[in-house]
C-alpha cells in the first residue's frame, strides 16, 4: 500500500474548482473547525480566505506556541554534491547546466562540517543533486558515520532510495528525509523534469511511504511552489501528508514552502504568490495541522523572514550556502538556488528574540533512541 | 485404562453433571440424549472445541470432560 | 450507512442483551430501538434448567448476532471464546471483551491486544472493547480490526462519556469506525457521542434497567440518529475568544499583497 494508489482517487480539478468557488461563508466555517479537516483547508487555501488572513495569524500563532513554545529549530544545509543526472529546468544544478560540478571528499566535508560546527548549529541537512552512481548508497554510507557524529541531527534531502536503503540509512545516524514532490500535478511535473530518474513522478510520490516503513522519525514533504498552482498544490500536499500522518503515525512530519526562485537558466512563476499567499499558507497549515514542523529556507527576503516566523515556523536555516564546499570558499561555484537572506545567524538571532523567539541548536525530542 | 462393564456404559461429565452413558456413543447422540439443542451449541471435549462437522465421529470416552455452550443474553 | 467489514448497518444504535428483566421485555426493547446488531454471550448450558431459545427470536428480526466474549480472563481464553462463538453461531464477527477485574469490569489492554492481533490472523472480524487510549486503538487498527469499541465510562455506570477528550482523538486518528461502547446512560449521552463523530454507539444498561425499556430503547434510536444528523450537518465550535494582540499581518502592505516582492540582484551563472 502506498500513496500513488490513493492519489489516483483525488480529483483535482474538482478540488481546484472548489478552490475558487470557495466562499466567505466556507472560510469562517473552516476557521471554526480546521484542525485535520481537508475541507477546512481547502477553504483557507482558497482566495476566499485572504481577507481572513489576520484571523488565521492569530489563530495559528496560538497553536503554535501551545504546541512548540517560541522555539525555533535551527539547522544548516551542507551540500555534499552538485552532480546531477536530472533535468529540472528550476534548478541550477540541472544536468545540462554548464557549471562546475564538485562533491566532497572527506577533508572537505570535515572542513565544512567544522565551520558549521563552531557556529552553534547541531542540526544539518545534508543535501545532493540526484546521482546515483557517484553520489549514492556507497557514498552515503561512507560520509554519514563522520556526519552523524558531529551532529546530534542528520538530516537528508537526497535522491528517493528503496526502503532498505533507508533502513541502512536509518542504522547510521539519518534522522530525517526530505522529498519534496515539487508539484503534484503530474502534466506540469513532467514539463519541468525532462531527463533522468527523476521524470518517475509516482516513485518520487512513494518516496515518502518507503522512508517511513524504513522507521525514519521524520519526514519532510514540500511544493515547489510556482510550478503550478499554488493553492491547489499545496492542498495536494495537504491530502498527502493526511493519508501519512494516518497510516504512518508513528512519524513526525514536516514541511517546507519553497517559493520559486530565478537561478541559472531559471523560469518564472505559473501563478503568482505574493507575501500575503506565503502568510495564507504558513497559517492554512498550522490550522489545519497543529504538530506539523514548518521549515522556512533562506529564499527569502530577511523583513519578509523575520515577520514569517512568529507566524507558525518551526525550522529555519541561517547563513546557509546552497553551494558544495560554500562554507568553506563562498561564490567559487554556483548555488542551487538564489539566496535572499545573506544575514548571519547570529543577525538572524537578533531578529529572532526581538520578536520573543528562542533559537533552539539541539532536536530535544530524540531522546535515547540514536544507535 | 478404560473399564468397560458388561453392560458397555462409561461414566462422564456433561457440564459439569457425571452421566453415564453407554460405550460408543458418539457427541451428536449425546446431545439428543441428553435433551440438548444441536443447533447453535458448541461442544468442548477436555478444553478443545470440537467442531460440529466432527460430532459424529467423535466417540465418548469415560471420564471425557464434555461442556456443551450455548449463545446466551448478556452484555 | 455503516459499514463494519462486509456488512452495512442503517441504525448506528447497536444494543446489548444482558439485564433485561425477561426475554419478551428485552425483544420488544431491540425492536422499538431499531437495532441492527446485537450483541451476545456465550455460557455452558445449564442442565438443570431449561434451554432458552433466544436465537430463534432475534435471527427471526434479521439482526446480526455479534457474540462477546465476556468472561474471559486474558488472550487465551478470550481466543477460545471466539472459537465457541463461531461454533455456536457460525459467524467469525466477534467483540472482544477481556476484564479480569470483576469490580469495574475495565479491559485489558494487553490480553485484547494480544488476542486481537491472533484472532485477526485467523480471518476473525474482531471489534474489540477498550478503555479511550488512542494509542491502543491505533495498534488494534494496525493488527487489523474491524473497529474499535472505546468505553464511555465503566459498564453499567450510566457516567456517560468520562472518556470525552480521549475519544475525541480517538475519531480523529482512527480510519476504522470507532463505536462507543458502556457507560452511556442517556439518550443525551449517546446523541452527544455520535455528535462527536462516532461512527455508532452500543446501549445495553440504559435500556435494559429503565423503567419502560421499550420507550427508552425508542429515545435512544432517535437520540442516536439526531445526534448522527447533527454531524453531518456541521456543528459550529466552541468559540475560544482570542485575545486580539497586535496585528500579526501589518506588514504586509497593500503593495506586497498585489505584487510580488522585489527579487535582489540576480547573480550571473
Amino acid at each position: 500500500m502506498s500513496y500513488s494508489s490513493v492519489f489516483t482517487q483525488l480529483a483535482p480539478d474538482a478540488l481546484s474548482m472548489k478552490l475558487y468557488s470557495t466562499t466567505a461563508k466556507d472560510v469562517e466555517l473552516a476557521l471554526q473547525n480546521p484542525n485535520g479537516n481537508l475541507d477546512s483547508l481547502l477553504a483557507l487555501l482558497s482566495p476566499a480566505a485572504m481577507p481572513y488572513i489576520e484571523p488565521m495569524a492569530q489563530q495559528a500563532v496560538q497553536l503554535t506556541r501551545k504546541r512548540f513554545g517560541a522555539n525555533i529549530g535551527l539547522f544548516l544545509p551542507l551540500y555534499l554534491s552538485n552532480l546531477c543526472a536530472n533535468e529540472c529546468d528550476y534548478c541550477g544544478f540541472s544536468m545540462s547546466n554548464k557549471v562546475k560540478r564538485k562533491t566532497l571528499n572527506s577533508d572537505e566535508l570535515t572542513a565544512e562540517m567544522a565551520i558549521i560546527k563552531q557556529r552553534g548549529f547541531d542540526s544539518i541537512l545534508l543535501v545532493s543533486g540526484e546521482h546515483e552512481t557517484k553520489v549514492g548508497m556507497g557514498y552515503f554510507e561512507s560520509v554519514l558515520p563522520l556526519v552523524s557524529k558531529a551532529f546530534n541531527y542528520v538530516a537528508m534531502e537526497v535522491q528517493p532510495l528503496e526502503t532498505e536503503q533507508y533502513q541502512r540509512l536509518g542504522k547510521l545516524g539519518v534522522d530525517a528525509v526530505m522529498v519534496y514532490q515539487e508539484t503534484y500535478r503530474p502534466q506540469t511535473y513532467s514539463k519541468h523534469h525532462t531527463r533522468g530518474k527523476k521524470q518517475d513522478f509516482v516513485y518520487r510520490l512513494d518516496t515518502p511511504d518507503r522512508v517511513a516503513k524504513a522507521g525514519i522519525d521524520k519526514i519532510g514533504l514540500g511544493v515547489l511552489l510556482g510550478l503550478d498552482d499554488w493553492r491547489l498544490d499545496a492542498l495536494l500536499m495537504g491530502y498527502h501528508l493526511d493519508y501519512l500522518e494516518k497510516t504512518y503515525w508513528r512519524n513526525r512530519y514536516s514541511i517546507s514552502l519553497p517559493r520559486l526562485r530565478p537561478c541559472t537558466g531559471g523560469i518564472s512563476p505559473k501563478v503568482e504568490l505574493t507575501d500575503a499567499g506565503l502568510v495564507q499558507l504558513i497559517c492554512a497549515f498550522r490550522l489545519f495541522n497543529p504538530q506539523l514542523e514548518i521549515s522556512l529556507s533562506t529564499r527569502e527576503l530577511p523583513s519578509l523572514r523575520d515577520n514569517l516566523l512568529p507566524l507558525g515556523i518551526t525550522h529555519m536555516s541561517a547563513g546557509s550556502s546552497t553551494q558544495p564546499g560554500g562554507y568553506m570558499t563562498p561564490d567559487s561555484q554556483l548555488d542551487q538556488f538564489e539566496i535572499s537572506d545573506n544575514r548571519s545567524a547570529e543577525q538572524v538571532i537578533i531578529q529572532m528574540r526581538r520578536r520573543g523567539l528562542n533559537p533552539v541548536w539541539k532536536d530535544w525530542e530524540m531522546g535515547w533512541n540514536n544507535d | 485404562m478404560t473399564h468397560i462393564n458388561c453392560h458397555s456404559q462409561i461414566a462422564l461429565q456433561l457440564n459439569g453433571v457425571e452421566q453415564i452413558v453407554r460405550a460408543n456413543l458418539n457427541l451428536a447422540e449425546l446431545l439428543i440424549l441428553s435433551d440438548l439443542p444441536t443447533q447453535a451449541v458448541a461442544i468442548v471435549v477436555n478444553d478443545s472445541v470440537v467442531p460440529r462437522s466432527r460430532w459424529v465421529h467423535v466417540l465418548c470416552q469415560a471420564n471425557d470432560n464434555i461442556t456443551v455452550f450455548s449463545a446466551v443474553a448478556g452484555g | 450507512m455503516l459499514t463494519i467489514a462486509d456488512h452495512q448497518f442503517s441504525s448506528r444504535l447497536f444494543t446489548g442483551t444482558g439485564k433485561f428483566s425477561d426475554h419478551n421485555t428485552m425483544l420488544q426493547a431491540i425492536n422499538s430501538s431499531g437495532s441492527q446488531l446485537v450483541t451476545l454471550a456465550m455460557k455452558r448450558i445449564d442442565l438443570t434448567r431449561g434451554h432458552d431459545n433466544l436465537l430463534g427470536p432475534l435471527q427471526s428480526m434479521g439482526v446480526k448476532l455479534l457474540p462477546n466474549t465476556a468472561g474471559a480472563r486474558n488472550a487465551k481464553e478470550a481466543i477460545f471464546a471466539a472459537e465457541l462463538a463461531y461454533e455456536i453461531l457460525g459467524t467469525k464477527w466477534i467483540k472482544l471483551e477481556i476484564h479480569p477485574d470483576p469490580k469495574y469490569l475495565m479491559p485489558d489492554p494487553i490480553e485484547t491486544l494480544i488476542a486481537a492481533q491472533q484472532l485477526c490472523e485467523q480471518g476473525y472480524i474482531v471489534m474489540p472493547y477498550v478503555h479511550a487510549d488512542p494509542v491502543l486503538c491505533r495498534r488494534l487498527e494496525e493488527v487489523g480490526c474491524a473497529a474499535v469499541m472505546p468505553l464511555g465510562s465503566p459498564i453499567g455506570s450510566n457516567q456517560g462519556l468520562a472518556t470525552e477528550t480521549f475519544l475525541r482523538i480517538i475519531i480523529e486518528q482512527a480510519c476504522i469506525p470507532v463505536i462507543i461502547d458502556a457507560g452511556i446512560g442517556a439518550p443525551s449521552q449517546a446523541c452527544r457521542a455520535m455528535e462527536m463523530g462516532a461512527a455508532a454507539v452500543l446501549v445495553n444498561t440504559a435500556i435494559a434497567s429503565s423503567a419502560y425499556p421499550q420507550q427508552m430503547a425508542k429515545c435512544f434510536a432517535d437520540a442516536v440518529a439526531t445526534g448522527r444528523q447533527a454531524f453531518l450537518a456541521g456543528l459550529g465550535a466552541v468559540n475560544h475568544h482570542a485575545d486580539a494582540t497586535s496585528p500579526l499581518t501589518g506588514f504586509l502592505t497593500e503593495a506586497s499583497i498585489n505584487s510580488l516582492t522585489q527579487s535582489v540582484n540576480i547573480k550571473e551563472g
